[in-house]
């Protein structure tokens, strides 16, 4: 038996899977929130740094993505920064940076997203709401996790300058939410899992999760994300994420 | 806007009383809780010591401390649709009365439309898309007391026009009320041999600052290649200098002084970078026309990033410029003629964001040499550590004697640009809290 039609079988299903995800987020138009990213070392040391995060769906049909801006309010020192990002289906994602103390907006090279986003567990691939263009797929298995029926899917970075060499993800059967990602890095070992948890529905359509906690295996250090004030079709719109405008996010 | 002081040492004492007390009511009203209804204020005070190795060639001292405080308020309305912003800068420096001075970065409205903004008021401009040299940055005067970088600008009043749209974004300046550059005083260090008389401006404009300038600048970006031109028309930011002194008989006596002239300038400025992968290839090129002619100066160079080099979380970036003035031998003192800077920018991507750029300046056509090293590191949630030190190489010690200086300067060695830095290797410590 060749296990050809049966890889194909499997890739097949995967994009089935990430295809139906990704279009259950369908229609959000835009959303804000604010964001409490909690960075914790081995010894349970703890810092918490605030952010904004406004997102604004791409357009259906076209090769661009979301655009997303974030803003800080902390740590003090990075107060009134802020990054802004165009994703691309199929290409690397545009990235600016405003430094206002410089009052100044910086282009960021793309071979250089799989840093970590503010000394955070997070790399700045981890963050945006991932198009489906930009890996490939392979379901795996079925599998019960947190007593939710989920699919098991791999996915492999597109971008050769990916931090990783794989993902496993996990999605609940029903709603398509992830609950897991297993990140392997370029040496195909564990290297951090993501966890999800306080799924809340808006406005009838939309799952949005409070809580994401990001473990590294490697280092034992932690970072935990904490969404609040989800609001959904506010009226944002393409100017609201010009570069220009990136100078006067807040 | 600025207020100068005279630098008797017998005044010196009650200035300083009197910053210290404007800055420690700044700090005492940066605590307050922040307002509600869309307003805020946030604010840091710094405490540096610069600490150079010799005394300075007029006998200044080693030990420069000096503290900043800083603050910005801003209130919003329509979701930020309009906006005003106000940053007031107080420094009090120990031994430099020149550089103990108040300003006010930004006392600004903006309006957003659908497309376009208008801003108005005192404001802080950037632009450019170099490290190392600021070629096209003209808007902004200098704060040239801050940092011998030249990156701290003095806020410019103005009304700018900026439309966004899908070809670009172009902005118009309208502005006036021309800032002097600030000037290191006497008892300051990393200043020429001779101390500017900044109270005694020379202006080519007969309305001199009230001059009315305007400036254009157009930016568009297609996919990862970024483009903006520019032109300014006004008092040039940069002055030349002249010997100050005064006529006994028929015989010019100078007074150890140098007067700034400021000369009205048009300058047509070019920025470029393409982004590649980890690489950022940029230019940026000028031609300045004056009342001493037209001259041409550009600066170019690449930045390259490895991130996460040998599978740490760091980060290492590579920056190297090069600049050339099309001046040559003949340009002020200062200003890399034929310059290269090679850095390496080292980033632990820790909790404290702690980072590390770390260079050479290079003149290709003399022995000098400027090493420089700028370094940062969070400490706990309030407070930041920045430590700076430039050592400088190559260059002839200038004599110490006025007459001597003159002489020196009557036909300056262009391979000994540097030479009046040569006493001045330093290292500067800020700690900065931030409310």
């Amino acid at each position: 038996m060749s296990s050809a039609p049966l890889l194909a079988d499997a890739q097949q299903r995967g994009l089935q899977i990430a295809t139906e995800a990704d279009k259950r987020n369908d229609g959000f138009v835009d959303n804000r929130a604010n964001l409490a990213m909690t960075l914790r070392n081995k010894k349970g040391k703890s810092n918490t740094r605030l952010l904004r995060v406004r997102t604004l769906e791409g357009l259906k049909g076209s090769a661009n993505g979301d655009k997303s801006l974030m803003i800080f309010d902390s740590p003090r020192d990075q107060k009134g920064s802020a990054l802004l990002t165009y994703s691309y289906k199929t290409k690397p994602d545009d990235q600016w940076i405003y430094l206002p103390a410089a009052k100044r907006v910086k282009r960021i090279a793309s071979r250089n997203k799989s840093g970590p986003f503010v000394g955070s567990e997070f790399a700045y691939e981890d963050f945006n709401f991932p198009e489906v263009e930009k890996y490939g797929y392979k379901y795996l298995r079925d599998e019960e996790y947190l007593g939710r029926d989920c699919y098991v899917v791999e996915r492999d970075p597109v971008d050769k300058y990916s931090g990783y060499r794989r993902q496993h993800v996990w999605l609940d059967k029903t709603e398509y939410r992830i609950w897991k990602i297993d990140f392997y890095d370029r040496k195909n070992s564990l290297l951090k899992t993501l966890k999800v948890s306080d799924y809340e529905l808006y406005l009838g359509a939309f799952w949005r999760a409070s809580t994401q906690l990001m473990n590294n295996h490697q280092t034992g250090k932690s970072t935990e994300l904490r969404f609040t004030d989800f609001e959904f079709k506010t009226g944002l719109k393409e100017i609201d994420f010009s570069v220009n405008r990136l100078k006067r996010a807040r | 806007m600025k207020y100068h002081d005279n630098n008797n040492s017998t005044d010196k004492r009650k200035v300083l009383n009197r910053y210290l007390k404007i800055g420690l009511l700044l700090a005492a009203s940066i605590s307050l809780p922040s307002a509600v209804n869309g307003s805020q204020w946030s604010a840091e005070v710094g405490y540096e010591s610069r600490i150079y190795q010799h005394s300075g060639p007029q006998g200044q001292a080693k030990i420069h401390p000096s503290l900043r405080f800083e603050g910005e308020y801003y209130k919003g309305w329509k979701d930020g649709l309009e906006s005003f912003t106000f940053s007031p800068i107080l420094v009090v420096d120990v031994q430099d009365g020149e550089r103990s001075h108040f300003d006010i970065r930004e006392f600004s409205w903006v309006h957003v439309d659908d497309g376009w903004e208008l801003r108005g008021g005192i404001r802080t401009v950037f632009w450019g898309v170099m490290e190392t040299r600021h070629l096209v940055d003209i808007i902004n005067q200098t704060d040239q007391v801050m940092n011998l970088d030249g990156e701290d600008k003095l806020g410019q009043p103005m009304i700018n026009l900026s439309i966004d749209q899908s070809w670009g974004t172009l902005d118009f300046y309208l502005m006036s009320f021309f800032r002097d550059r600030t000037f290191i005083g006497p008892d300051g260090r990393l200043r020429g041999p001779l101390v500017v008389d900044v109270d005694n401006p020379k202006f080519e404009s007969s309305n001199k600052r009230s001059r009315i300038e305007g400036a254009v600048r157009w930016h568009q970006y297609f996919g990862d290649f970024d483009i903006a031109l520019s032109h300014f028309s006004g008092i040039g930011r940069a002055p030349t200098f002249e010997l100050a002194g005064s006529v006994v008989g028929v015989t010019f006596v100078p007074n150890g002084l140098v007067t700034p002239v400021y000369a009205v300038v048009d300058q047509t400025g070019i920025e470029m970078q393409y982004m590649y992968e980890g690489w950022a290839f940029k230019l940026e090129a000028i031609s300045h026309y004056g009342h001493a002619g037209r001259y041409s100066a550009t600066a170019f160079g690449f930045e390259f990033t490895q991130s996460g080099l040998y599978d740490t979380r760091l980060d290492l970036g590579w920056v190297v410029e090069y600049s050339y003035d099309g001046r040559d031998e003949s340009a002020p003192v200062g200003v890399p003629e034929h310059d290269l800077t090679v850095a390496t920018r080292w980033a632990l991507n820790d909790v404290d964001a702690s980072e590390a750029l770390l260079g050479v300046v290079v003149d290709s056509q003399s022995d000098e040499l400027v090493f420089f090293l700028e370094a940062s590191k969070r400490l706990g949630e309030y407070w930041k550590v920045y430590i700076e030190s430039r050592i400088f190489v190559g260059g002839k010690p200038l004599p110490h004697d006025l007459v001597s200086v003159l002489a020196e300067l009557s036909s300056p060695d262009s391979q000994n640009k540097l030479g009046y830095l040569q006493d001045e290797d330093f290292l500067r410590i800020e700690f900065v809290r931030y409310f």
